[in-house]
């Protein structure tokens, strides 16, 4: 397994949101993770990404552990997980930098990234310049990809929802994450364009890259994901390939969520 | 003539006045930027002092707050002298000034104004700051900055942006708070202009002080709007 979940838990005061979560995941695989709002999906996937410290248990990624809940993990021990596996995030509010243009946004990260390895090593300008080029060409190029190269002078609030999402995709990928994770990417826009955001992702699907998805989109998330969990009540209730999961039919639970969402 | 040197008069108690003003705002605003994060800072006790400290000032005239420094060093010491006048016998002996000099009151007061508007401005940048969605720092976090990346290149910008407005406001009672330095009788331009009037029985410069200060109010105000049209090109 690359990734590896081991009986993870998280409550917020008296709210256990968490009841102990394991699972795997390969590389290149996709996985996404679905259920009712308030069964903990959004907040397993923040546990994952260190946005919120687990209460208990440990995260592996390709036999290293990046995460103990046992152990008390410093921004020190956070830097060093850092260095094992690269996390990209995506939010359901893309949260881009509003000052920052769309290319900007996407070279931010890398750029600092550049600064702090050159000042480390004491390398010369010259070689700091490079990187930059280097780094605004892979920024271009990935704004290209989410086809939003015409954009790159825009600021945020010059772009639609589904155009920012998809900077906000191009950003994390500035990184080259090892595993992509996307929190309800297409919650926050409007139906008719959620298509160009759920397509990206479809398209990294097809270049292996590692996901881990949490969504509403159904028919989405039976296309493109390898496998599937579903969550209730802060426990994976069901997970397997989307054919299994969709075709079950003994799971009430998660009969009655389907159902929910072809009954209209 | 005696228009001209009227205004000269005045003119050099106004540049008391702005010079006040300009060491405050070079003082108050990083002191208020590190208040503000005294008040949000997690250590409890930290917090409750500063956030006691700031009441106490905020709750206090500034003019009783020019007083109290004024005589708080006469307080502790013997007693004897106090040491802002000390300071100005000092610098009037050193110059070889005829006239008593004032720089050392004019050191109370700068106290007594950086102390009163960095709590202030403190309390403007903690709005700023708490106004920002979490959703900023994540997004720095996620992309593997540091607390002190994502406050410089994400939070500030923003925070600056958003506290313009109530800034420009107190940076404008600033201006014309810096009359209360006359509680001290320290030369500024109302004080001359009031000298004016009771060794001369001139009325009028009284009044006219009032065009430099808004000649420099929206000088200033021009300056201002000018900073926040700079910033009006993002949403935040």
């Amino acid at each position: 397994m690359f990734l590896e979940v081991k009986h993870l838990t998280k409550s917020f005061g008296d709210t256990h949101v968490l009841k102990g979560i394991d699972f795997g995941l390969e590389k290149g695989q996709v996985l996404s993770i679905i259920g009712s709002s308030g069964s903990g999906k959004t907040t397993l996937l923040r546990c994952i990404n260190a946005l919120e410290t687990a209460d208990g248990g440990e995260i592996f990624v390709g036999g290293n552990k990046i995460f103990d809940a046992a152990e008390h993990f410093s921004a020190q021990n956070k830097k060093k997980s850092r260095n094992i596996v690269n996390f990209g995030f995506v939010f359901q509010s893309f949260n881009l930098f509003p000052q920052y243009t769309a290319l900007e946004n996407v070279t931010l990260a890398p750029a600092l990234k550049a600064r702090e390895i050159c000042k480390r090593d004491r390398l010369p300008k010259a070689e700091y310049k490079r990187m930059l080029s280097e780094i605004e060409q892979k920024a271009i190029d990935l704004l290209g990809k989410v086809g939003l190269a015409e954009k790159r002078d825009a600021y945020p609030c010059q772009l639609s929802g589904g155009q920012q999402q998809r900077v906000s995709i191009a950003r994390a990928l500035a990184l080259s994450p090892d595993v992509l994770c996307f929190d309800e990417p297409t919650s926050a826009l409007d139906p008719e364009i959620t298509g160009e955001v759920l397509k990206i992702i479809k398209e990294l699907a097809a270049e292996d890259m590692t996901m881990i998805i949490v969504t509403h989109e159904m028919a989405f998330a039976k296309d493109v994901s390898d496998k599937i969990i579903f969550m209730d009540g802060g426990v994976i209730s069901a997970e397997g390939t989307p054919d299994a999961l969709f075709s079950q039919t003994e799971n009430r639970r998660l009969h009655a969520f389907l159902s929910s969402f072809y009954r209209t | 003539m005696q228009f001209w040197d009227i205004t000269l008069e005045l003119l050099g108690g106004f540049g008391l006045s702005c010079l006040l003003f300009l060491m405050t705002l070079l003082f108050a605003i990083p002191l208020g930027l590190a208040l503000s994060f005294c008040t949000m800072s997690k250590f409890k006790p930290l917090r409750s002092v500063s956030k006691v400290f700031v009441w106490i000032v905020r709750g206090v005239p500034l003019m009783l707050l020019i007083f109290m420094i004024y005589y708080l060093p006469g307080l502790i010491g013997s007693g004897t002298l106090n040491v802002f006048d000390y300071l100005d016998r000092y610098f009037t002996q050193v110059s070889g000034s005829q006239e008593l000099l004032y720089y050392g009151r004019f050191i109370a007061v700068l106290i007594a104004f950086v102390i009163n508007y960095a709590c202030y401005f403190s309390e403007i940048f903690r709005g700023g700051i708490e106004s920002i969605p979490l959703g900023q720092y994540e997004a720095g976090q996620v992309l593997g900055l540091t607390r002190g990346q994502i406050f410089r290149r994400i939070v500030l910008k923003q925070v600056v942006k958003r506290i313009l407005p109530p800034m420009s406001n107190e940076v404008i009672t600033l201006v014309k708070d810096t009359a209360l330095a006359n509680a001290i009788a320290i030369p500024e331009i109302i004080k001359r202009a009031q000298l004016m009037a009771s060794s001369q029985a001139l009325i009028w410069p009284i009044f006219y002080t009032a065009i430099f200060y808004l000649l420099f109010v929206g000088a200033l105000t021009l300056l201002l709007g000018f900073a926040e049209r700079k910033l009006s090109y993002f949403k935040a």
